[in-house]
């Protein structure tokens, strides 16, 4: 590929639209990394600028209603979120219209591939989330609500916060990735229940709420925080409703009382049968060997009626950082 | 406004007006240059990944030959009009939030300041920008409801959707002056109860400020000026009409709130140049257009124009037939 000119006839896009987006073949693959929401993601760098990227590689379906709308959405947020400790989407490039299947390092390469450039992150969180000292954990806490309150403060939900979506560069710098679920919010809206990975879904998704906002991105927030202290997964249920009686084990049966409403959700009757007698809040018991203003705050994170869930702001001011 | 200061529209599709000339200039000429070359203007477009190459040569097609004449600048903008004024009666007829009727007139403008009008058809562009605003808008509507509701193939608007989302450079979210209306008015019931006039007409002022910006959307103004210029002049014209406020004193409040770095008189001039703009709006008729659209379709496909030439040598030839019979007499 190297010395191969373009097809004959072909435009350099570059000369016609400046804005318009680059081939992929402005990027050498090195290597596949992973897998995003929607599809692999590789390492690779750019042959001019020497840059290291990720590509993650967009799944086209069989083209009914043309580009997939929830890579739109992704793309639409990533675009509209400028912050240090979210990923940066660089740019959106395609491969060749031709194919290249014919072996070499381009074995990849097909007809109509489509590829969303993120900036490199050298692995995510899940290789550190059980073996951080309390000090890191309080620079990465700190990131990640950073990056979570810009969110919220321009009506982001992200709605798949864990470790696999918290990347980590230079050892230190955090940033929360992988938006193929996020979406705008608005207070009135309705909202697909069907969202956040099984261990880090809050109580209120899981009894079928569709009406819901920040405080669904902050019971997962708090997941991670627990899990950074206990060193393993904090709720890992194996089903929605193990997930819930395992929430319900350690954080208390809800009610009317202390929450308004929780009656009322689509499958309150289906998913509480099971512990017919109130159980009482034992979350503290299991975390009281560790620092109690970081237990405060998981606390807070933690609570089971959203409407008193702690906010990302209120979070960041609170005692476990000012110290 | 938050959002706006940080979007991908104020630091990328905010112009001067003679960087949209040039623009627009650069487009015509390369069509001009492809038209004489290829003998047509109509470029291949990949459709699945959206890529662009030259044309075939037509089949007689010797070079510098063409007898057809490119569009000329004043022709492309003409067409760009007429067909950004069609995109409204589309959204109109499917009835639309004027959000994804500005978010399609929006794409439309930004697609051909990169690309000429000869070189992919504003017909089937207009559509797929239609169709792009109503899914980024998050107003499902599938191709084939769009398509049924124009009487046109719904691969039509699907065939362009990569080309139109690359040239603008995936930049999807945009800010139109309705938003930014619903704000003023709100401040203006304020301004009201404060004793300066009576609220209870603001939503005549409302009704007549959107129809205005309606036809801002045609102009310019919303590739020059930030949406909330854009509302503020039609807000300041449906006034100067309507009388319901003094809006001069009103523009004091605001400058003085915002401790502006730009002196009002400045921001007076920019409102002035807006309304300018609205005010030499002319939105070509079908009849206007028929003589632009014959020469587009020679640019597209020059085979049309031989048909064209045939016809009239079929006429020629009856003319002389019948000369021929008068002489005998």
């Amino acid at each position: 590929m190297d010395g191969e000119e373009a097809p004959l006839g072909a435009l350099n896009l570059a000369e016609y639209a400046p804005a318009g987006a680059r081939t992929v073949d402005c990027y050498r693959r090195i290597r596949k990394i992973g897998e995003g929401t929607y599809g692999e993601v590789f390492e690779a760098v750019d042959i001019i600028t020497g840059e290291r990227a990720a590509l993650k590689k967009i799944k086209l379906d069989d083209g009914k209603e043309g580009f997939p709308r929830q890579i739109l959405r992704e793309i639409k947020l990533l675009k509209k979120l400028d912050h240090e400790n979210i990923i940066r989407l660089k740019e959106i490039v395609v491969s060749p219209g031709s194919a290249h299947g014919t072996g070499g390092s381009d074995d990849h390469i097909y007809r109509g591939d489509i590829y969303m450039v993120f900036e490199y992150m050298d692995h995510d969180l899940k290789k550190v989330l059980h073996h951080s000292a309390p000090s890191q954990v309080k620079v990465y806490m700190g990131q990640l609500l950073k990056g979570l309150q810009y969110c919220h403060a321009n009506n982001v939900l992200h709605r798949d916060i864990k470790g696999a979506n918290l990347l980590i560069t230079g050892g230190k710098l955090l940033k929360l990735a992988d938006f193929g679920l996020a979406r705008l919010f608005t207070r009135d809206g309705t909202l697909t229940n069907h969202v956040i990975t099984l261990w880090y879904r809050p109580p209120e998704l899981l009894l079928g709420a569709t009406s819901y906002a920040e405080p669904v991105d902050i019971w997962s927030v708090g997941c991670i925080f627990a899990e950074f202290l206990l060193k393993k997964p904090l709720f890992p249920g194996r089903t929605e409703q193990e997930q819930l009686s395992k929430i319900f084990e350690l954080c208390g049966s809800p009610n009317e009382e202390s929450w308004p409403g929780v009656s009322k959700l689509p499958l309150y009757k289906t998913m509480t049968i099971r512990p017919a007698t109130p159980t009482k809040r034992s979350l503290r018991d299991i975390l009281q060997n560790f620092d109690c203003p970081a237990v405060e705050l998981i606390e807070r994170m933690l609570i089971l009626n959203p409407s008193q869930r702690i906010s990302a702001q209120d979070a960041l001011g609170a005692a476990y950082f000012i110290n | 406004m938050a959002d706006f200061r940080t979007s991908t529209q104020r630091e990328r599709w905010i112009f001067q007006s003679h960087d949209l000339m040039e623009r627009w200039a650069a487009a015509n000429q390369r069509a001009a240059q492809t038209l004489a070359q290829y003998g047509t203007t109509r470029l291949n477009v990949d459709l699945l990944d959206g890529s662009v190459s030259y044309p075939e040569s037509m089949p007689d097609h010797v070079e510098g030959s063409s007898v057809v004449k490119p569009l000329s600048y004043e022709e492309e903008q003409l067409t760009r009009v007429f067909y950004e004024q069609k995109i409204q009666e589309v959204c109109a007829a499917f009835k639309f939030p004027h959000k994804i009727q500005a978010t399609a007139i929006i794409y439309f403008k930004r697609f051909y300041l990169q690309w000429s009008v000869m070189e992919h058809q504003p017909k089937h562009i207009m559509l797929t920008c239609v169709y792009a605003s109503c899914k980024v808008e998050e107003n499902h509507v599938s191709a084939e409801e769009l398509g049924k509701g124009i009487q046109q193939d719904h691969q039509i608007i699907l065939n362009n959707e990569m080309i139109l989302l690359k040239t603008l450079d995936f930049d999807l979210i945009v800010y139109a002056p309705y938003r930014s209306i619903e704000g003023f008015i709100d401040d203006l019931e304020d301004f009201c109860r404060a004793g300066n006039g009576p609220f209870q007409r603001l939503k005549e002022l409302r009704q007549a400020a959107i129809s205005h910006v309606d036809k801002m959307m045609l102009t310019d103004a919303p590739l020059l000026y930030t949406p909330g210029q854009l509302a503020l002049a039609a807000l300041h014209k449906s006034n100067d009409l309507l009388r319901v406020v003094d809006f001069e004193r009103y523009l004091e409040i605001i400058f003085s709130r915002q401790h502006s770095d730009c002196p009002i008189e400045q921001f007076v001039q920019s409102i002035n140049e807006i309304n300018y703009l609205v005010d030499q709006l002319n939105i070509p008729t079908v009849k206007d257009m028929r003589h632009v659209d014959r020469k587009l379709k020679h640019c597209w496909d020059p085979s049309s124009h031989d048909e064209h030439n045939k016809k009239k040598e079929k006429k020629s030839k009856h003319k002389s037939k019948r000369t021929s019979t008068d002489a005998q007499l």
